[in-house]
C-alpha cells in the first residue's frame, strides 16, 4: 500500500474531514513546546476508539510509524512525528464519560483538558490533583505519555499515581485493557510500566483516573526572601521540619519581574525570590502546621510572610506561577527549559551552578520550579534570531544535566526525555539498565511503530530539522 | 557424613562454602510440595549475579526466597530448583533524612527498616504481614500491603529506585534516588508485584513521608455488617476520615476484638499530629456512637498492637488460616464483598470477611481444617468465588489454600487484559523461565 492508498483506507474509517494532509494545515502540528519541528505525512482525527484501532492497525500493515499527540505542549518533543510517520490527534474524544462520586474516579477520554476536568469535578467536592502548569491546555492523554507532574505533585504524586485503568490501543490496533476498575489488580502491572513511556507502547483511548475529595482547608503563603540561597534554606527547613506541604514552588527575581510585567500576582518586585507554600487538610492540622511554617520561613530569613486572605488572592499567586512561562516573552522571544531533578538538600550546590552556567555563557536564566522535591526548571531566555544562541543555550543545557546526574539526581522530573534529552540518558543510566527498558518496549510493540527514536540515544535514526534560522521571533513562548 | 550434591557444590564453587545452606535447613524453603535441591544465601549483590548467571547456563530454576512469610502464594512451582535466600543482605546502605529518601538492601525487613525512620520521625508506610520476618524485597515482590493502603497507596507508590539481577546475572537499576523521575521507562512499578518471575530485587530505594506523631485505633461493633457498611461509607465520606477503615466480621472480627459484642466489626485507623487527632477521634467517636453498639478508642500499645494483629491476619504466625482469598473491588462494592460472608465452600463454616471500606476489596478467611473435603470440590468453590468477584467488577485471589487445591486452579484467577503482553515480557526478562517458573499469572 503506498502512502495515498493508505491516506484513502484512513479516509474511509474517520471521515475526509478528518484526515489533514495539506501542507499548510499541517503547520501547527509540525512542532510542540519543545525546540524541534518535523512534518508529519498526514494527521488523523479519530472519533472513538474503534476508529483508532482501524487506524493503527492501517498504519501497522503498511509499516507507517504513528505518533499519538495531545494539546502539543510537550517540552521534550514527544509529540514531533518522522516526515513519513502519521500522526493521530484527539479534539474529538474529548469527553468526560463518567464521573463517580461513591468510588471518586472519573472516565475520561484522551482528549480531555486537565484543567476542565478538575473544574468539571471540583463540582461534585472532588479534585484530579496533577497540576502541570500547562494545565489549560493539555490533554490527560498527553499527560499518560509523558506521566506529567505539577506543583501539586509533593503530596500527592504525579500521573502514575492518579491512573487506575486504561484502555489502549497497541501498535497492531489490538484494544488492550491494563489496570481495572479497582485500585489493584492480578498480573505485572502493566499500567505502571504504560504510564509514562512516551506513546513507544500504545495510544489511550480511555482512562480512569482517581480523584481526591477537597481538603476542608487550604492555605497558601507567600514567603519572601532576599536572595535565592535563604529560599533554599528556607526549602529545607520546611521539609526537614517533617513538614510535605500540598506545594512548595519557588520563583527568582527574574521570573517575579516577568510575571509581573503581564499580571499583578501580588509578588513583591523586589524579592531576590519567593516560596509559594500550600498547605491542605483539617482545619486544626493546617493550624497546626502553619505556625511551623512561619516560623521556619522566619527562621531562614524571609524578609516577609504573607497568606491568602482568600480564593481570589490564593488564585492570583498561583496564576503567577502557572503563567511564568508565557510571561518570559516579555523578556526574550525564545526560552529553552531544564527539567533536572536533585535530592532536595542539594538545591542551593545546583542553583550556584545555574547562575555559574548563565554567567558563562552570557545565557539570561531565570528559575521558577518545583523546589518542595528538587524539581529545576532553569529556564533559559533569548533571541533565537541571534547567530550561534541556540548552540550555546543547547550546550548550558547539557552542562546542566550533568551537574543534575553529578549531584545524584536525574535528567528529568515530569517533561519526559523524548528527542531533546535521549543522547544525555547514559548520565543516568547504563547500557544494561536501557537494554532492560528496551524489554519493555519489545513486549508492549514488537515492531517499535510507535513513536520510535525517542528516549533512547541512538545517534543514526531520523533526526528533526531543528534550526533557528526557521524560527519565528515569538512563536515557541 | 553426606556427599555434597554436585549443585551444592558447583554453588559452594561460585560464591563460597559458607553460602550454602546446610540440606538439613532445605524443608524450610519449601513452596508447597517443592523442596528445593540447594539453598544458597549471597552477601551482596554480584553474588546474586554470579548464581544467576550459573542459573542462565544450565537452566536450573531459582526460586528468590526472603522472610518466608508469604510462600503461599502463587501457583505450585513448575519444576524443581534452588532457593535463593537473599536475607543476607540486609544492609541499610543510605538515609537521608533531608532529602526523605532511604536505601535498603532487599533483605532487610520491613520492621528492621521502619525502626530506623521512626528514629528520625520518618516513615514508608508500607507493611507487610509479620514485618519482623517479612523482608522488604518480599513485600515488593509480592506487591503486598497494609490497612492503610487506602490513604497511603501500595509499595509501587514508594519505591522510587531498583537494583535488580536479571535472569542472566545482569545488573542493572531503575529510577533513581531523587522523589520525581521520568526518565525512562518505570520498571519500578513492573517489578513491584512480579513475584520475582522478572528479576531478583537486590536494592531498594524509597521515598519517605513524615510519620504521623500519633496512632488511634477505633473499634465500633454493630448489630449487623449493613449498618457497619453504612457508618463506615459515611466516616469515609467526612473531611476527618481514617488513614485505613474496615469491616471485619466473624472469627476475623472476634480475634482483634475479643470483648466486643455485635456481627461486624468496624476499625478506622486515624495517624497524624496531636491537634488534628483531638478532633479526628472525637468527631469519629461522636458520629459512630449513636448508631454503633459499642465504641473503643485505643491508643499508644494497645493502637500498635490492633494494627499489627490486623495487617498479620492473613498469614499470622501462630494461627495462620487454612484459606485467604483477597478480593480486589472498587469501593462501591462494599456490600457485594461483605455478602460473601455467606459463602458456604464445601462443609466449612462460612469465612471471615475483611472488607477495606477506603480502597475497596478485601479478604475472605478461613482458619477451618478440612482435611475430609475433597481438594477439587473446594477448588470449584474458590473458582465459584473468583467469578462472583469477577462479576462485580475486581476478581479474587487465592492467596492461601492447601497445596492439594492449587493443581485444579488458577490462584491468580481469570487471565486478566494484555496476558499476551505479560506472557511476551517475562519472555524479554527471562527466556529460560528460570525465575520462580509457573508461579504466576497464567503459569508465568
Amino acid at each position: 500500500m503506498n502512502g495515498n492508498e493508505l491516506l484513502a483506507s484512513i479516509r474511509a474509517v474517520v471521515g475526509d474531514d478528518y484526515v489533514i494532509a495539506h501542507r499548510e494545515d499541517l503547520l501547527v502540528y509540525e512542532y510542540d513546546g519543545s525546540v524541534d519541528r518535523s512534518m508529519p505525512r498526514a494527521v488523523v482525527l479519530p472519533a472513538d476508539t474503534d476508529q483508532v484501532s482501524r487506524v493503527m492497525a492501517l498504519a501497522y500493515e503498511a509499516g507507517v510509524t504513528v505518533v499519538g499527540r495531545g494539546s502539543g505542549t510537550g517540552l521534550s518533543g514527544g509529540a514531533i512525528t518522522p516526515p513519513e510517520g502519521l500522526q493521530i490527534a484527539f479534539p474529538r474524544m474529548d469527553r468526560i464519560l463518567d464521573v463517580d462520586t461513591v468510588n471518586r474516579t472519573a472516565l475520561v477520554e484522551p482528549g480531555v483538558i486537565n484543567l476542565d476536568l478538575d473544574n468539571h469535578v471540583r463540582r461534585f467536592g472532588m479534585r484530579y490533583a496533577p497540576d502541570p502548569s500547562s494545565q489549560r491546555a493539555c490533554s490527560l492523554g498527553g499527560n499518560i505519555a509523558e506521566n506529567a507532574g505539577g506543583p501539586h505533585c509533593l503530596a500527592y504524586g504525579a500521573t502514575t499515581n492518579h491512573v487506575i485503568g486504561m484502555e489502549v490501543v497497541l501498535e497492531d490496533g489490538e484494544i488492550v485493557h491494563l489496570g481495572s476498575m479497582a485500585r489493584e489488580a492480578a498480573g505485572y502491572d502493566l499500567r505502571g510500566a504504560f504510564v509514562g513511556s512516551e506513546g513507544t507502547f500504545g495510544i489511550t483511548t480511555k482512562i480512569l483516573v482517581r480523584l481526591l475529595p477537597l481538603p476542608e482547608t487550604v492555605r497558601t503563603f507567600l514567603g519572601i526572601f532576599p536572595d535565592i540561597d535563604s529560599a533554599c534554606t528556607a526549602v529545607s527547613a520546611v521539609i526537614g521540619h517533617g513538614i510535605v506541604p500540598a506545594a512548595l514552588e519557588m520563583i527568582d527575581a527574574l521570573s517575579i519581574k516577568a510575571v509581573q510585567n503581564v499580571t499583578d500576582a501580588g509578588y513583591p518586585n523586589d524579592a531576590g525570590a519567593v516560596l509559594l507554600i500550600e498547605l491542605e487538610g483539617l482545619n486544626e492540622e493546617v493550624d497546626e502546621v502553619s505556625g511551623e511554617v512561619e516560623a521556619a520561613l522566619w527562621d531562614t530569613g524571609a524578609a516577609d510572610v504573607r497568606v491568602a486572605e482568600d480564593d481570589a488572592e490564593r488564585e492570583r499567586l498561583w496564576v503567577g506561577r502557572k503563567t511564568a512561562f508565557g510571561a518570559f516573552g516579555t523578556i526574550a522571544p525564545n526560552y529553552y527549559l531544564v527539567d533536572g531533578v536533585v535530592p532536595r538538600t542539594r538545591l542551593t550546590q545546583m542553583l550556584r551552578k545555574v547562575t555559574e552556567v548563565s554567567e558563562r555563557y552570557g545565557i539570561t536564566i531565570a528559575n521558577v520550579f518545583h523546589a518542595g522535591d528538587g524539581n529545576l526548571h532553569p529556564c533559559m531566555l533569548f533571541d533565537a534570531r541571534e547567530p550561534g544562541v541556540m548552540e550555546s543555550a543547547m550546550a548550558a543545557a547539557a552542562e546542566l544535566m550533568e551537574e543534575c546526574a553529578l549531584l545524584g539526581g536525574t535528567l528529568s522530573g515530569e517533561h519526559g526525555i523524548g528527542l531533546e534529552k535521549k543522547e544525555f540518558m547514559p548520565l543516568v543510566y547504563t547500557d544494561a539498565d536501557m537494554e532492560a527498558m528496551q524489554r519493555v518496549r519489545e513486549a508492549f510493540a514488537p515492531k517499535n511503530r510507535l513513536n520510535p527514536g525517542k528516549i533512547f540515544p541512538d545517534g543514526s535514526y531520523w533526526r528533526p530539522s531543528a534550526h533557528p534560522a526557521a524560527y519565528t521571533a515569538g512563536m515557541y513562548i | 557424613m553426606t556427599t555434597t550434591p554436585p549443585i551444592a557444590q558447583q554453588l559452594a564453587e561460585l560464591i563460597g562454602r559458607e553460602a550454602v545452606d546446610n540440606p538439613a535447613n532445605l524443608s524450610d524453603y519449601a513452596i508447597g510440595p517443592l523442596v528445593p535441591v540447594a539453598a544458597v544465601k549471597p552477601t551482596n549483590a554480584a553474588e546474586v549475579a554470579a548464581v544467576m548467571a550459573w542459573a542462565h547456563r544450565t537452566g536450573i530454576a531459582v526460586y528468590p526466597s526472603g522472610g518466608r512469610t508469604l510462600t503461599q502464594l502463587g501457583n505450585t512451582p513448575a519444576r524443581p530448583g534452588i532457593a535463593l535466600d537473599l536475607t543476607g543482605m540486609n544492609r541499610l546502605v543510605d538515609f537521608q533524612p533531608a532529602d526523605l529518601t532511604v536505601i535498603v538492601e532487599a533483605g532487610a525487613t520491613v520492621a528492621q527498616l521502619d525502626a530506623a525512620l521512626t528514629q528520625d520521625g520518618k516513615h514508608v508506610p508500607i507493611s507487610a504481614p509479620l514485618a519482623e520476618r517479612a523482608t522488604v524485597g518480599g513485600t515488593l515482590a509480592t506487591g503486598i500491603s497494609g490497612p492503610v493502603r487506602s490513604a497511603y497507596g501500595l509499595p509501587r507508590d514508594w519505591l522510587i529506585g531498583v537494583s535488580v539481577v536479571g535472569a542472566d546475572g545482569s545488573q542493572t537499576k531503575a529510577g533513581g534516588k531523587v522523589v520525581k523521575n521520568v526518565t525512562g521507562y518505570d520498571l519500578n512499578r513492573l517489578y513491584t508485584g512480579s513475584l520475582g518471575t522478572l528479576a531478583v530485587i537486590t536494592e531498594a530505594t524509597f521515598k519517605l513521608a513524615p510519620a504521623p506523631t500519633e496512632w488511634a485505633v477505633i473499634l465500633a461493633s454493630f448489630g449487623g455488617a449493613d449498618t457497619a457498611a453504612s457508618a463506615a461509607q459515611n466516616l469515609e465520606a467526612q473531611y476527618y476520615a481514617p488513614l485505613g477503615l474496615h469491616i471485619l466480621t466473624g472469627p476475623a472480627a472476634q480475634r482483634l476484638a475479643p470483648s466486643l459484642a455485635g456481627d461486624a466489626l468496624a476499625i478506622a485507623i486515624s495517624g497524624g499530629r496531636p491537634t488534628s487527632m483531638r478532633r479526628r477521634v472525637e468527631d469519629t467517636v461522636g458520629l459512630w456512637t449513636s448508631v454503633a453498639e459499642t465504641v473503643h478508642v485505643a491508643r499508644g500499645d494497645e493502637a500498635d498492637d490492633l494494627i499489627r494483629a490486623l495487617t498479620d491476619l492473613p498469614a499470622d504466625s501462630e494461627a495462620p488460616p487454612s484459606i485467604c482469598v483477597r478480593i480486589n473491588a472498587q469501593p462501591s462494592a462494599l456490600r457485594d464483598v461483605l455478602d460473601f460472608r455467606g459463602t458456604r465452600l464445601v462443609n466449612l463454616e462460612p469465612p471471615s470477611v475483611v472488607a477495606d471500606v477506603g480502597f475497596g476489596g478485601g479478604r475472605l478467611l478461613w482458619w477451618d481444617e478440612f482435611a475430609d473435603a475433597e481438594p477439587a470440590r473446594v477448588a470449584n468453590g474458590l473458582k465459584d468465588i473468583q467469578a462472583a468477584a469477577l462479576s462485580v467488577g475486581g476478581g479474587a485471589i487465592v492467596e492461601r489454600c492447601p497445596d492439594a487445591v492449587k493443581g485444579t486452579l488458577d490462584v491468580w484467577g481469570e487471565q486478566p487484559s494484555g496476558m499476551e503482553i505479560m506472557r511476551r515480557l517475562k519472555r524479554q526478562f527471562d527466556p529460560q523461565n528460570i525465575l520462580n517458573p509457573g508461579r504466576f499469572v497464567g503459569g508465568l
